[in-house]
């Protein structure tokens, strides 16, 4: 495990430039963050603020064009696309807006999706899956499908799912984007809950609702934060 | 170290569930597969079986691999002959017969000629024969009697007539009629057991007299030769090869033939039957097998496309897999699995359509029906072979996904 005072994410000077034709777009300059174990950041910025580039990089989807990107002592900008790929696997869980459940797959099935890419399924991680559910009050439904849900019900499972493989960070893109207020409360309790049990939590939104409830806000507007 | 088989088999079971929930996709790769397998597996099992029913009807008649036929006259296989014919006589059988793996032997004379039953004529083969022509040919009389040794030395008027002859001159009742064959009337005491045809040779179309009274009374030859002899040998003690080059330096010898000089003979063996009987039959299982190979390509083709419109299908749940830890590879073998998932299940399939299929059509033509299990096998490993090619490009597109296009 990395020293407590070693911050779980460390961006140093991070550029993406986006090149078309002639022209270069500076999509993100010179940005540095440090998130510690157990904190709850949420980034927030507008659109075309450069909050997506930020995500798809912080969650390895995308590398920067340039500067050094250290996730839980791991230096990731310069890793193959298969060492990236098991870093997502192992270190980073994902909880989107749209909830990205595979449609045919049941609840259990969708939580085990990270699992068949780290050692394929096991005995434990069934039980693993289904404590989990558990905790979230879906033990009931482990064997229904994304359409018998409601969308709190899917975002609970897609919350699951990132925490299957025990990862060092949950990157959470606009997690209640997709739900109404009430709902939106609970999974947000449900972030809160699992912040106290000492879990790292970054969520990139634009709602301020959902940015309160984190312990530390970061604005970013034209690719850099804003004090 | 990570427990690779497992993540294997994980990756093939999330394959294989996909699989499940992409049923109509499925379905249209699979048939269009299953088609080429199915027809190339028929036509390869009716030419063998074809084939394997000649080698049996040859063999019902004692011309297994332990048999030959030395027929008068050289030249090429079942061609006219090109050399004197009038040469193999008696002489030469009785030189035949005394050597050691001779086990039995009939000779004979034959020619086409006109039979009548007193109102209608018709052309058949009247062969002359000796009273080793059952045993020798495993050919029996089923009603009536053989010739005896008295009609043969005496040269009797008797004849044993095919099925053929009997249904077409006779309806069927034969027996103790009259034939007159050559202007020469015979009296029918036998009807020869029913064998059918190799190809389009009727075997049942023909007549047998006593060789002594064919070629005293019937086909009226000058000198008394005789136009083949058929021998049954010991096939354990020796080799065939051995048996054909002693045989031809005999009668060369006997007749005469100087260093450089053709054979006036010819030996056949079943094998040049076969082949002679099945010629046709193999060009059109050849010409067809090669559009039912054509057919799998374009099926695999089609596997390909249907292929890439799946993944397009699937590109959400793609990036999904990737942004939860699939690598490429991860994502190529998973598609790799299903194209070879496909493979397997159109093979089998085809495979068992196919000998469903050739199964009805042999029960119909009343042809031998030829389970072939190791074409089967070849034709599923060459088609898991080739599925690889098959699934290595829609695959390799689908791993080229890039998983950021979960996030807006």
């Amino acid at each position: 495990m990395v020293d407590i005072k070693e911050p779980v994410i460390k961006l140093r000077d991070i550029r993406k430039v986006y090149r078309i034709g002639e022209e270069e777009y500076e999509i993100l300059k010179s940005i540095n963050l440090d998130v510690y174990k157990g904190d709850f950041v949420a980034i927030m910025g507008a659109s075309g603020s450069g909050k997506t580039t930020l995500l798809n990089i912080l969650g390895c989807l995308d590398r920067p064009t340039s500067g050094s990107y250290i996730l839980d002592g791991v230096e990731v900008t310069k890793l193959s696309e298969r060492e990236l790929a098991s870093i997502r696997n192992q270190k980073i869980g994902f909880v989107f807006q749209e909830f990205h459940l595979i449609p045919w797959a049941t609840v259990l099935e969708n939580v085990l999706l990270p699992t068949v890419y780290a050692d394929g399924i096991t005995k434990e991680k069934i039980d693993k899956a289904i404590y989990l559910l558990n905790r979230l009050n879906m033990g009931e439904r482990i064997n229904f499908r994304p359409n018998e849900l409601s969308g709190g019900q899917r975002q609970r499972v897609a919350i699951v799912r990132a925490l299957i493989n025990d990862p060092a960070i949950i990157l959470a893109d606009e997690p209640t984007g997709a739900l109404d207020s009430k709902t939106s409360e609970e999974v947000m309790e449900i972030f809160g809950m699992l912040n106290e049990e000492g879990r790292t939590i970054v969520v990139v939104t634009h709602d301020m609702n959902v940015a309160s409830k984190a312990k530390l806000i970061k604005h970013i507007r034209d690719g850099k934060f804003i004090e | 170290m990570v427990n690779l088989s497992n993540r294997y088999y994980s990756i093939f079971k999330e394959a294989l569930s996909e699989i499940l929930n992409s049923r109509i996709y499925f379905f249209f790769m699979v048939i269009s597969l299953f088609v080429g397998i199915a027809s190339m597996v028929t036509v390869y099992s009716l030419g063998k079986g074809f084939e394997i029913q000649v080698i049996k009807q040859l063999e019902s008649f004692n011309f297994g691999s332990n048999a030959f036929l030395i027929l008068a006259g050289g030249g090429k296989f079942f061609g006219p002959s090109t050399t004197r014919s009038d040469t193999l006589v008696l002489g030469d059988v009785e030189v035949l017969k005394r050597l050691y793996f001779v086990k039995k032997l009939d000779y004979f004379q034959r020619a086409f000629m006109e039979v009548s039953n007193g109102k209608d004529v018709r052309t058949t083969m009247v062969f002359g024969v000796t009273l080793n022509y059952p045993d020798v040919n495993n050919w029996h009389v089923s009603r009536g009697r053989f010739f005896s040794k008295a009609d043969i030395d005496s040269k009797a008027k008797v004849c044993v007539v095919g099925t053929a002859i009997e249904d077409e001159l006779y309806g069927g009742n034969a027996l103790g009629k009259v034939i007159k064959i050559n202007g020469i009337y015979f009296t029918i005491i036998g009807v020869l057991e029913r064998k059918g045809a190799i190809g389009s040779f009727r075997l049942d179309d023909r007549v047998l007299i006593p060789i002594t009274t064919a070629n005293t009374r019937v086909f009226n030859r000058n000198k008394a030769y005789l136009d083949g002899v058929k021998i049954i040998f010991d096939d354990r003690i020796v080799d065939f090869d051995v048996i054909k080059s002693l045989v031809t330096k005999i009668l060369r010898e006997r007749h005469k033939l100087q260093e450089g000089e053709p054979d006036d003979f010819r030996i056949i063996t079943p094998d040049q039957i076969v082949a002679f009987r099945t010629a046709v039959s193999r060009v059109i299982t050849g010409f067809l097998l090669v559009i039912s190979l054509v057919t799998i390509v374009v099926g695999g083709v089609v596997v390909v496309n249907i292929m890439y419109a799946n993944i397009e299908d699937k590109m959400k749940v793609i990036a999904i897999r990737m942004a939860v830890g699939a690598s490429s590879k991860d994502i190529f073998l998973h598609y790799l699995f299903i194209v070879i998932v496909v493979a397997l299940i159109s093979g089998i399939t085809g495979i068992l359509g196919g000998f469903i299929l050739s199964a009805l059509i042999s029960r119909f033509a009343s042809l031998y029906f030829y389970v072939p299990i190791n074409f089967s096998i070849l034709v599923l490993v060459g088609l898991l072979l080739v599925s690889f090619f098959f699934g290595v490009f829609p695959a390799r597109k689908a791993s080229s996904i890039p998983p950021g296009v979960l996030i807006r």
